[in-house]
């Protein structure tokens, strides 16, 4: 094994493993920079991968797969909307009912539709570097959305104060909505990416924790675009690793893969304790807007 | 009294509400709701074995909601449950598998072992909230995640059987026994844990509602500033009550894994019942006695689930849809008031066409 | 004379009503504004001005009642529809996105450039030039985070030009600023006027209503109950409209012996939440049955004083004695005591009643023991009991006239003054030597006031030391003994009330002593 190969694999490992994270995280950075927090990525993710599984299965087409992935990924997200911006329930609670749903919906069509707990059949792919690719360009589209369009200056004004934002004439709600279906719609094609590209199939609760560590990537990448990709690369990064360290350790030197598993989590933990302090989230991140209370 | 008819009529509404969406979903798949929830019913009620099952079902949940209403009261929201479940299911384990001592004395150092695997793990996202005011949430999901992977670990590694099935049994002096003998209801694995879980909604209900330290948790929860004015230390009332909400995630692992499992698997994943344990909270309106009662219901829903699988031909992963929507129906009253408002204007309107 | 009078008329609001659950905020309220005025909407804290205006602005939708622009029926579906029709407000709480820049802020929801692109330069460029238009200057760029509160006012009126607003809308502005800041804004106001601009500005500072409006419209309750045109009317008219009876609270100026030193505070210094210095070097004694009062502008320290004084914050430098002990909070590293106040027998009102006071989901019987819940005979081996919390409630429920008189009720549900009260019989209670009492009236109806206030002088009478720290000068003037006044954490100076003034009280709040060279000792 050539040091070159190494380097080659361990490159395209991360990128594999990055992708699906980056999505979400995008999605989870509109999401919680117009003040919603979005716990429920993974279950987005979920029912975005089965969604994809479905249309690529019954189309033979992978691109209506993506199409319906983002699709339902968007469905789950006005879910969630439609709870935590107009009735104003809890976010968080929220995000984890859309978890449950979508890991009680997603197991209960496959068994439905496939008659299986397990795996779906095979279904047509896309290839991985198109969506590796598209996650690149995707970061920094949003960060110039964000930063440098008059829609993006009103997210995160309502992000910060969506009262202020409500008496410049900026409807708050919409714009939540908005961001909310989109967090989900990028969610979607992060779990679409997971089953008809990084695999060909559905399984059981393929999103595995995905959704979640795009939610420390979130944090990671300090609620910026440009920040979530390169969260996203590192947890990738995090994750190639195992697959290529045993073969550089010295004989006889193991690390548990569970090690590099809990990385991710573990460095989001270290990474809040060191930006204390300092300016986070968006100040109303994760507060219903409700027009009649004074502030 | 119009107050507690009210804080009942929620829940039971939400349930109710639960169950109709459920029915249209199985009718959408072209199976029978009648049949299906007949069957939910009876596989949870339908016998006395089944009624134990129930039971059985519903010991992990009450210490999971409890955990998550406890939290809540002190304003933290516990989604830490299944990594606080993991870990006390491993230390109680190891408690079980490595001391030799009587049972009198084994089976209780135990449950002290699960409990403190538990606070363990509750402690942590405790002390950075406590510490550097680190929302609770993030940490609790990052140490799931955490969790899993270390107990993962230990059970794969250090703690692994001959049999590769996960770890070794525990010695029978830590199993917990069981309730009604074999001989009455056969097969029932009911243990004591039940009538532990009673315990503690009771002693909960206690501390929160009669001692001066629930006084001082509730209005570190309510208004923190004002507590804090009040003499009250609100870093020392968080830490405190993650600990133990983390402790009462960690015994029902133990019951879970020294009771019903006999063993921590090795191809260990979440048990659900952390998350659960939110739904729970919320149905029993974080009140104790309210959590008993929604997790013997959620309890049933499992036992029950099954058997409607077999029966009635439905997945049942639809038990977790309808503990989904449960949680959608009792974070938004007004969802369930904009239903009733909806049917009683197209009564009207009926009404008007008709007349 | 009068049909030119009537064209001038250029908003009518006519019987807006507009509920929050059982209450009643506005109740047929008529508004009437000319073009080109400065009209001032006054009235007591909770008469229903700021909803009043919120309606006009489309923030909230009135149950029923009607606006009219320029004779024309209106429908302010939303605040766009009113900028759209050139209204404007400042809202008492600033509308202001502190991580944005100045332009940034301004130009939110009416950006130049396009839809895919926003034209940075050019909005810093259009805001500086409005900027220097009216003499406001502000710089565009800047973040509003690092502003200050009379910078951030100027920026909500660049807001407002920016839009081009012809109808102007200040909901108290003046209470955050000094009275420099004020002449300031007033100067403002004037050149708004003169450009055609109409001005509605609410306050209850009847002083400056008289200065700067040109008609008044007086609310009470709810309602409209008089409007006025300043060269017609007198402040004690005004007052007695808003009040709704003749006679304003004057209480007994009884002198009592003073006794010995119960506190006293040498060179304290503290900082803020920002870990800016709040208090720079504060000295004063209170004797027992002495009320020393502290007036300021809010912002220079107060809130900092009474927190430290209660252990609720740290001491950076300086002693703080009770009773000849040294009870100073100073050691570093190491936690402060909390409730160090209650264990000395400190009382403490604070000043947000909200905030700290009072844990609104507790019932009023939990409130009353807030802080003595670990206390006989509250509770005894750490469990509570329940009858003797029970009561102590009913006891007080009596002795405070705390309505509705429910000890299981939580706190939320009683209105302001009554909660006020709940917090005054608890402190109250303690049988305190020294009381810090902030803002014990804020936002309570006038027989609240004078309850609160007899119960101050009553604990006075008694023979206990009293800090009472207020933003109303004249609950400082009518209940103090001595008066000292705070000024960017430092004590301007202490007076005598007998020898107080309010102009040299006045001066002294925005910073300038007289004899500022010699005046040291």
């Amino acid at each position: 094994m050539n040091t070159l190969s190494v380097v080659r694999d361990f490159t395209a490992t991360t990128f594999r493993l990055s992708t699906p994270i980056i999505f979400a995280a995008l999605g989870g950075v509109i999401s919680e920079r117009s003040g919603v927090v979005n716990i429920g990525l993974e279950g987005m993710m979920l029912i975005g991968a089965f969604g994809a599984t479905v249309g690529s299965y019954y189309s033979h087409n992978p691109w209506i797969g993506l199409l319906v992935g983002a699709a339902a990924g968007g469905l789950a997200a006005l879910i969630h909307a439609i709870l935590s911006i107009h009735f104003k329930a809890d976010q968080i609670v929220s995000g984890v009912a859309i978890n449950m749903l979508a890991l009680g919906s997603s197991n209960y069509l496959l068994l439905l539709l496939f008659k299986t707990a397990g795996n779906s059949p095979a279904v047509p792919t896309i290839h991985w570097k198109i969506f590796a690719i598209a996650a690149f360009i995707l970061a920094f589209l949003i960060h110039y959305f964000l930063y440098h369009t008059p829609a993006g200056l009103r997210i995160r004004a309502v992000g910060e104060h969506p009262k202020a934002a409500d008496t410049a004439g900026i409807n708050v709600f919409f714009i939540r909505y908005c961001c909310v279906i989109a967090s989900g719609i990028l969610a979607g094609i992060g779990g679409t990416y997971l089953s008809i590209s990084l695999l060909n199939r559905f399984t059981r609760d393929i999103s595995a924790g995905t959704g979640f560590i795009a939610l420390a990537a979130v944090i990671f990448g300090k609620w910026t675009p440009v920040g979530a990709l390169g969260a996203g690369l590192f947890f990738g990064m995090a994750y190639a690793l195992q697959f290529v360290l045993p073969g550089l350790l010295p004989h006889g030197v193991k690390i548990p893969p569970e090690f590099f598993n809990s990385l991710p989590y573990l460095l989001t933990m270290v990474v809040l304790v060191g930006v204390v302090g300092k300016a986070v989230p968006p100040a109303s991140d994760g507060i219903p807007y409700d027009p009649k209370e004074s502030r | 009294m119009k107050k507690i008819a009210r804080e009942i009529l929620l829940p039971i509404s939400s349930i109710f509400f639960a169950f109709l969406v459920g029915a249209v979903i199985i009718k959408a798949s072209g199976r029978s709701p009648f049949l299906a929830y007949q069957s939910l019913l009876m596989g949870g009620f339908g016998s006395l074995g089944n009624l134990a099952q129930t039971c059985l079902f519903s010991i992990p949940l009450i210490f999971t909601g409890l955990s998550v209403a406890l939290a809540y009261k002190c304003g933290l929201f516990n989604i830490g449950g299944e990594g606080q479940f993991l870990l006390g299911g491993l230390f109680s384990m190891a408690a079980g598998i490595y001391i030799h001592a009587p049972f009198i004395i084994h089976f209780p150092l135990c449950l002290l072992c699960g409990f403190a695997g538990g606070a363990v793990a509750g402690a942590i996202p405790g002390w950075l909230k406590a510490r550097y005011g680190i929302h609770e949430v993030i940490n609790t999901i990052m140490l799931n995640w955490i969790c899993l992977n270390f107990v993962a670990y230990i059970v794969n590694g250090p703690m692994k059987s001959p049999s590769g099935l996960g770890t070794p049994e525990p010695l029978k002096t830590a199993i917990p026994p069981l309730i009604i003998p074999d001989s009455v209801i056969p097969g029932n694995q009911l243990n004591i844990g039940f009538i532990i879980a009673i315990v503690f909604v009771l002693l909960v209900g206690f501390y929160l509602s009669r001692t001066v330290q629930g006084y001082n948790l509730k209005a570190v929860g309510l208004n923190p500033m004002a507590a804090e004015y009040g003499g009250i230390s609100i870093s020392k009332n968080i830490f405190l009550a993650m600990c133990l909400a983390g402790g009462l995630s960690g015994l029902g692992g133990t019951f879970y894994y020294l009771g019903d499992l006999g063993r921590i698997p090795s191809t260990l994943s979440f048990t659900g019942y952390g998350f659960e344990g939110i739904a729970v909270a919320l149905v029993g309106g974080l009140n104790p006695i309210g959590v008993f009662g929604a997790s013997l219901l959620f309890g049933s829903l499992e036992s029950g689930g099954i058997f409607m699988q077999l029966n009635a031909n439905v997945p049942k992963d639809l038990v977790t849809i309808i503990q989904a929507l449960v949680i959608i129906f009792v974070i938004v009253p007004g969802l369930v008031q904009s239903v009733f408002n909806w049917y009683r204007a197209k009564k009207e309107k009926e009404g008007f066409e008709y007349s | 004379m009068d049909s030119s009078k009537q064209q001038n008329i250029l908003v009518e609001l006519k019987n807006i009503t507009k509920k929050f659950g059982a209450l009643i905020a506005n109740d047929k309220v008529n508004l009437s504004i000319e073009k080109g005025e400065i009209h001032a909407l006054v009235g007591e804290n909770g008469a229903g001005k700021t909803t009043l205006m919120n309606v006009f602005y489309g923030l909230y939708q009135p149950d029923f009642g009607k606006i009219y622009l320029n004779g024309t029926e209106i429908h302010m579906a939303n605040p766009k529809t009113a900028i759209s029709l050139g209204i404007g407000m400042v809202h008492q709480h600033f509308m202001l996105i502190p991580p944005l820049t100045v332009a940034e802020n301004i130009v939110l929801g009416e950006e130049p450039g396009n839809f895919l692109t926003y034209n940075k330069s050019k909005a810093i460029s259009e805001v500086q030039q409005i900027s220097e238009k009216h003499g406001l200057n502000v710089d565009p760029a800047a973040l509003v985070s690092t502003l200050s509160v009379g910078t951030e006012q100027r920026v909500e009126i660049l807001k407002l030009l920016y839009r081009r607003a012809s109808i102007l809308i200040f909901d108290e502005p003046t209470a955050v600023l000094t009275p420099q800041e004020t002449k300031d804004l007033f100067r403002i106001f004037n050149s708004l006027k003169k450009e055609g601009k109409t001005i509605v500005f609410i306050s209850h500072k009847l002083k400056e209503v008289m200065e700067i409006s040109d008609r008044i419209t007086v609310m009470r309750q709810g309602k409209t109950v008089g409007v006025l045109v300043k060269e017609k009317t007198s402040e004690a008219e005004i007052a007695r409209l808003m009040v709704g009876r003749d006679v304003l609270f004057i209480p007994d100026k009884e002198v009592f012996p003073k006794g010995d030193v119960v506190l006293e505070v040498q060179n304290l210094q503290a900082v803020n939440d920002r870990h800016l210095p709040a208090l720079q070097g504060v000295s004063f004694t209170v004797k027992a049955g002495e009320i020393l009062g502290v007036a300021g502008v809010a912002g220079n320290g107060q809130t900092e004083l009474a927190e430290v004084l209660t252990g609720l914050r740290s001491v950076k430098n300086g002693k703080i004695f009770l009773k000849g002990q040294d009870v100073t909070q100073d050691s570093p590293g190491e936690k402060i005591k909390l409730g160090i106040a209650h264990i000395l027998g400190i009382a403490h009102v604070p000043e947000d009643r909200h905030k700290r006071g009072l844990i609104l989901d507790f019932p009023v019987a939990y409130n009353l023991i807030l802080g003595s819940q670990n206390k006989l005979p509250f509770s005894k081996n750490l469990i509570l009991d329940s009858q003797a919390i029970q009561n102590f409630a009913k006891e007080k429920i009596v002795e405070f006239d705390i309505r509705p008189g429910n000890e299981n009720l939580p706190a939320r549900y009683l209105s302001g003054g009554n909660q006020q009260k709940v917090v005054i019989a608890r402190e109250f209670s303690r049988d305190p030597s020294f009381l810090v009492i902030s803002q014990p009236t804020r936002g309570v109806d006038v027989g609240g006031i004078e309850f609160i206030h007899h119960q101050i002088l009553s604990m006075k009478k008694k023979g206990k030391a009293i800090l009472l720290i207020s933003l109303e000068l004249d609950e400082i003037l009518n209940l103090s003994d001595r008066i000292a006044v705070l000024y960017n954490g430092k004590i301007m100076k202490i007076l005598e009330r007998a020898a107080a003034t309010e102009e040299q009280l006045g001066l002294l709040m925005a910073g300038i002593s007289e004899y500022s060279s010699t005046e040291k000792s």
